[in-house]
């Protein structure tokens, strides 16, 4: 590993991208995924609802990023992705057939 | 009138509160009184002091502004305060160890050996 | 398990700060200026100094619309208040598109005479630079300062994280001679100003927020733009019976003493009619909650007060947490409620955040000048540091200067006054990256420091109203503008004089440690 960067982490390059692609997209959705859960789960009106979406999203992003970091082997981050996003859509649809 | 009360109160707390860390005690103490680290009673003390003082300033504060506004009002107005002390501590060292020696508990918080010699010579 | 989250905690810190660090800082100094938007904006207007607010304003105002708008739908009067020191009138003509702005005029608020402002953008260019950016798509822009901001959260959040140290020990800094080195400036400016800072990036996510959260179609888009509630069917024209003209100034006493404020802005539809409608406005706030348009109060004809429709309507007690929540954050982020002091209080906190982000910038390019000097990657942050730093810093000074420098009645005045903004940037560009190892960050920050600091004797001999009179008359909004700019100058001018300091040092090895040296030559190339 070359001393490009000046906190090194213990990964070589390629699977730093792989991380950061991680972190990105697999945070993203699940931020998406649990708002729009708790939008479902709130009976707001339509134009609050909006604004609820925000304030979760924006408050789980940097959260689910940071954790998805923080996550020592690669595989266990993956996996950890894949889990709590299905866990997640799983709930959406879950209150979707209630409703 | 209130909100120079209320900043005064929180320089005050902030004084203590930058006191009671043991390296700036030491570097307070130098050439004063003989250094001696800061006891564990001291630092309860200083800590008691500087809290209340926060209070009372956010009391201040709420009492100007309101709750809503004189909260977010004081959370400036003690960054500016605290900016301040950390000013005076890295380039006038002289009038932060002034201010503490007549404002504050300076002469109390003294070590003991020295404190015990000049009462000696007084006696 | 500490040392590797530490680690990864640090790699983020760095990684996503630095990479959009210029970018946040011209956010951050331009959203620093915003606080000051109104005392720019009155400053850029240096014919308008003459006007001192009075007590007849109202008056002046209703004589001046009777005369030459008396048949106008409806009049907007601006009254001179703690963020205005002039008149400003502007009304609607019958049959007007109702998007577009009608015909205007500034008045001398205590002798009623026009004043012909000179144009200019004003404090506007700065407030929607630090969102909009300049020429691009909105979108694009503001998508962009979205990404920005999420970087800035999360370096925050893991700048917590990888010190959470400096939280239990809440005084511990590193006070090495005395004197504050970079690190030691990042360090304070970020843990002092915290609360700023955390407020400060999350509203801005929120107040952004469309841009990045455009799912969930199924709910009306809205929340984002402020002026939907404004009606925009054309009514037609009807002549109809014009009565002589109410006493406003009496008006005037009743609203303020129903709203127990001081009342900003009159909007008057159909003025000098039976259905006359006579909206009282105050800008003063006492709580955080509340609509964008503080209290309103309606009177009609005949002077009682009746309920407020349109976009003026009162706002239901009952607001449910969620867009109390978001109310409070935008209000927040604006700082609409602050009276001199605490605006001056989060100029002060927006400085300090600036000065994180910069001084965040030049810890990177420190730490690896030893390793990395000539390579492409370090050269080129070093470049883009200096002149996104110190150069945008000189931009904006010389965007003042021109200002007053610029012929008042020349055409195009306005572009050409950010034009030289963009100019005076990129030449700091190209300095910046043909003297990087020759002291352009010291040249840089001496002469926007300079800029700064001699814009307060600029204002003294260009303006109608020398800055004596200012203090007489009272004119904070102006002497807020000399400051700041004296504390900005202050700013650069002590960070230039230590890069001196510090190069000079270099030049006598014999007094510091080997280590240092290559810090400070880092520093000083």
């Amino acid at each position: 590993m070359s001393n490009w960067m000046h906190g090194r982490l213990p990964w070589p390059r390629l699977l730093v991208v792989a991380r950061v692609v991680i972190a990105l997209v697999g945070g993203y959705s699940l931020a998406a995924i649990l708002s729009m859960v708790a939008a479902k789960y709130s009976n707001l009106e339509v134009r609050e609802l909006r604004s609820l979406i925000y304030l979760v999203f924006f408050l789980l992003y940097p959260i689910a990023i940071i954790w998805l970091f923080s996550i020592n082997s690669h595989r266990k981050a993956l996996l950890t992705t894949l889990i709590a996003n299905a866990c997640a859509w799983m709930s959406l649809y879950a209150l979707d057939g209630l409703s | 009138m209130m909100i120079a009360l209320s900043f005064l109160l929180s320089f005050y707390g902030f004084l203590h509160f930058a006191m009671s860390v043991k390296k700036h005690h030491m570097d307070i103490y130098k050439g004063w009184y003989q250094a001696k680290p800061l006891s564990q009673r001291e630092y309860w003390v200083m800590q008691a002091i500087a809290w209340l003082a926060m209070t009372a300033s956010f009391y201040c504060a709420v009492v100007i502004w309101g709750i809503g506004i004189g909260s977010m009002a004081w959370l400036m107005l003690i960054t500016v305060s605290a900016l301040l002390v950390v000013a005076l501590f890295s380039y006038r060292l002289q009038w932060f160890k002034w201010l503490w020696r007549y404002t504050c508990l300076g002469h109390k918080f003294a070590p003991p050996e020295l404190k015990s010699s000049i009462d000696h010579r007084s006696r | 398990m500490k040392g590797p989250l530490r680690k990864t905690m640090t790699w983020l810190h760095t990684w996503s700060s630095i990479l959009l660090g210029w970018l946040l800082f011209a956010i951050f100094l331009t959203g620093t200026l915003s606080y000051f938007r109104m005392e720019i904006s009155h400053w850029m207007t240096p014919e308008a100094h003459v006007s001192v607010p009075s007590e007849q304003s109202m008056s002046i105002a209703a004589k001046r619309l009777a005369e030459v708008a008396p048949d106008a739908e409806s009049w907007n009067i601006s009254l001179p208040s703690e963020r205005s020191n002039t008149l400003d009138l502007s009304w609607r003509n019958p049959g007007d598109n109702q998007r577009r702005r009608g015909p205007m005029e500034v008045l001398d608020a205590s002798t009623g005479e026009q004043i012909n402002v000179r144009e200019t953008r004003g404090g506007d260019f700065l407030y929607r630079f630090h969102f909009e950016l300049y020429h691009l798509p909105r979108g694009v822009s503001r998508t962009l300062v979205e990404i920005a901001t999420l970087a800035m959260f999360i370096a925050l959040i893991s700048g917590i994280i990888m010190h959470r140290k400096i939280f239990s020990d809440f005084f511990m800094f590193r006070t090495k001679n005395r004197s504050l080195g970079w690190s030691d400036a990042h360090a304070v400016t970020a843990v002092l100003a915290l609360p700023f800072h955390l407020m400060i990036t999350f509203s801005g996510l929120i107040l952004l927020a469309s841009t990045l959260v455009f799912w969930g179609g199924d709910i009306n888009r809205g929340g984002n733009g402020g002026n939907q509630g404004r009606t925009t069917d054309v009514v037609e024209a009807m002549p109809v019976e014009r009565l002589p003209l109410p006493d406003l100034t009496r008006m005037l006493d009743t609203a303020e003493h129903e709203l127990g404020a001081k009342v900003s802005f009159l909007l008057a539809n159909n003025p000098m009619t039976r259905d006359a409608e006579y909206l009282f406005y105050s800008s003063e706030r006492t709580s955080l909650l509340g609509n964008r348009f503080g209290q309103t109060i309606a009177l009609d004809y005949d002077g009682n007060v009746r309920e407020a429709t349109g976009m003026f309507a009162p706002t239901d007690a009952n607001v449910s947490a969620v867009s109390a929540i978001n109310g409070v954050l935008r209000t927040l982020h604006e700082a609409r409620f602050a009276d001199t002091f605490v605006r001056w209080l989060f100029f002060i906190a927006g400085v300090s955040g600036t000065l994180m982000v910069g001084t965040g910038s030049i810890l990177w390019a420190t730490k690896r000048a030893k390793r990395q000097a000539g390579q492409f990657g370090f050269e080129l942050v070093h470049t883009l540091n200096i002149a996104s730093i110190a150069g945008l810093c000189g931009a904006v000074a010389s965007y003042f200067w021109l200002n007053r420098v610029l012929p008042a009645d020349m055409l195009t005045r306005q572009s050409w006054e950010i034009n030289g903004f963009f100019i005076v940037w990129l030449i700091a560009l190209l300095h910046a990256a043909i003297f990087r190892h020759r002291n352009a960050w010291q040249w840089q920050l001496w002469v926007s420091g300079g800029l700064f600091a001699l814009l307060p004797v600029l204002d003294q001999f260009t303006s109608p109203v020398g800055l004596w009179g200012a203090i007489v008359d009272g004119d904070v909004l102006r002497l807020s503008f000399d400051g700041m700019c004296l504390v900005i100058g202050g700013i650069l001018l002590s960070s230039a004089a230590y890069l001196r300091k510090k190069s000079q040092l270099v030049m006598a090895p014999n007094t510091s440690s080997s280590k240092t040296i290559t810090e400070q030559k880092a520093i000083t190339s």
